[in-house]
């Protein structure tokens, strides 16, 4: 009996031919072509504990433009947003097979950050690909106050009530006609205003103080109802020098002193108010009030409306980057 | 009947059975496992292919809305010949080159590529091509590979297709 087993042991071991290859041009072909599931909202915009919800990753913004990578897909990806991927997730969702592969996967953002994930790739004896596409970067205002202190009052007044305005004309600014990878889409991307060198672009001896009052949205002209002086972080980011603040409330208790702030920040979180309505418009409304001390000549101060929207020169449109991206498995 | 002093028996018998056991787990062991080893690698080409389409495709797409991409730029200043030519077509070899040789540090890029273009378009329903100046020429003796975009350009004075190609091969 024994004698008819040993023989039969080694017939069921079986030699199985990998292509390390094929296996690194599939994975770079799900990172760089596909958007990933669920892709409407796409996985990127999940909660960190709604992780198991991801079917399969995939860098690209949209199946309508492969090659082209969102940038919050690829943050997340690499573990710089908020997610925190361990190698079984990569292998599970981008490398996939029965095998436990060891893996690489780098990009490079052309004059820009490099992301890695997995091990060092050995020296030799590792499948390879490599593959060239774009990432699109998200857009946003940059307001540099040394062009725009020149609205002016004379001598003889003392304090003016004014502001910085955002608008936010929906209907002009989610246009279907603009090729997905080039339009700004407040439904799923943040919005963020810097206003730079605002302190230093006043005349400082004539202004006494500078307060910013409130913030306040207004929709199709109407103050907007809401508990402004409650700090919702993860609908908004408000920050004057780093420091973090609420909407304000109405007192002036509350009011923030801009007399040596030059940054304030404003960041909208997506989807942004009434983005989803899209015939609204949404206006971000920083009160602001200065007081003059000198009576020699006329004032000017920093304030105006600024819209967001394409085709204004303080609005950094989405515009692509190339990068590279390699996968090697071993 | 009585057997006496039977214990040598029931020993063997256990032996034996142990014995069995012992072998069906190192059957079922040994039976179920796999080796695996690396098989042949010959998809070289078709990652040269994909490189060479995919710098095509970075070199075609617009940067920002309404502007023209950097192919589209080079094909009509090709068109128009001259110091124009020249410039466009040493602004595709420079373009072309450092991104079929770019790489993101994880490995060591083997930078040995080189490369010939063509533009094929169509005059009076015939498909002429014209090479591009300052092409490699060795190809031949090369395995290369062709990878090619159409481009939506301005050629003979109008807006035309025309089909740009490159062959590339390792040296």
């Amino acid at each position: 009996m024994v004698i008819n087993i040993v023989p039969g042991l080694f017939v069921g071991i079986k030699g199985a031919d990998i292509d390390y290859d094929a296996v690194a041009y599939r994975t770079s072909v799900i990172l760089m072509e596909d958007p990933g599931s669920p892709s409407d909202p796409g996985w990127e915009y999940l909660e960190s504990s709604d992780k198991s919800d991801i079917e399969r990753f995939g860098l690209s913004l949209s199946s309508e433009s492969p090659a082209i990578l969102s940038e919050k897909k690829v943050t997340g990806f690499f573990n710089q947003g908020n997610f925190e991927f361990t190698d079984g997730d990569y292998r599970d969702l981008a490398i996939f097979g029965e095998i436990d592969y060891n893996f690489n996967i780098s990009l490079k953002v052309t004059d820009g950050p490099v992301y890695y994930a997995g091990s060092p790739v050995p020296g030799t004896g590792y499948g390879y690909m490599r593959r060239l596409g774009l990432i699109r970067n998200t857009p946003s205002a940059e307001i540099d106050c040394g062009e725009y202190n020149t609205s002016t009052v004379d001598v003889n007044t003392t304090s003016v009530n004014t502001g910085i305005s955002f608008l936010f004309d929906y209907d002009e600014i989610i246009n279907a006609e603009i090729p997905v990878e080039y339009r700004i889409n407040p439904l799923s991307e943040s919005a963020a205003f810097d206003i730079m060198n605002f302190s230093s672009s006043l005349n400082i001896s004539d202004v006494s103080s500078v307060k910013l009052t409130k913030v306040r949205y207004y929709k199709d002209g109407s103050l907007v109802p809401l508990n402004y002086d409650r700090f919702e972080n993860d609908t908004y980011l408000f920050s004057v020098d780093g420091v973090n603040y609420t909407m304000g409330s109405d007192l002036s208790a509350d009011d923030i002193d801009l007399l040596n702030s030059d940054n304030i920040s404003y960041l909208m979180f997506p989807p942004t108010p009434f983005s989803s309505q899209a015939d609204s418009e949404l206006k971000v409304v920083m009160n602001i009030t200065y007081e003059f001390s000198g009576n020699s000549h006329d004032h000017s101060y920093i304030s105006g409306d600024f819209v967001y929207g394409y085709g204004y020169d303080y609005v950094a449109e989405p515009y692509l980057t190339p990068v590279v991206l390699e996968v090697a498995i071993w | 009947m009585v057997i006496p002093n039977d214990e040598a028996q029931l020993l063997t018998i256990e032996g034996l059975v142990a014995g069995l056991i012992m072998l069906t787990t190192a059957f079922f062991i040994v039976g179920t496992a796999s080796v695996y080893t690396p098989a042949d690698v010959h998809i070289s080409d078709m990652q040269t292919e994909q490189l060479g389409f995919d710098a095509l495709r970075v070199m075609s797409v617009p940067y920002s809305y309404g502007d023209e991409s950097e192919l589209e730029e080079i094909v009509s200043e090709i068109d128009l010949g001259g110091v124009n030519e020249t410039t466009a077509t040493l602004q595709f070899r420079e373009s072309f080159s450092e991104l079929i040789s770019s790489g993101t540090g994880a490995t060591t890029i083997v930078d040995s590529f080189n490369f010939s273009s063509s533009i094929y378009y169509v005059d009076s329903k015939e498909v002429l091509n014209k090479s591009l100046l300052y092409n490699a020429e060795n190809y031949a003796r090369r395995p290369s590979v062709s990878t090619g975009r159409y481009v939506l350009s301005e050629w003979d004075g109008s807006d035309s297709i025309v089909r740009f190609e490159v062959i590339l091969w390792r040296e």
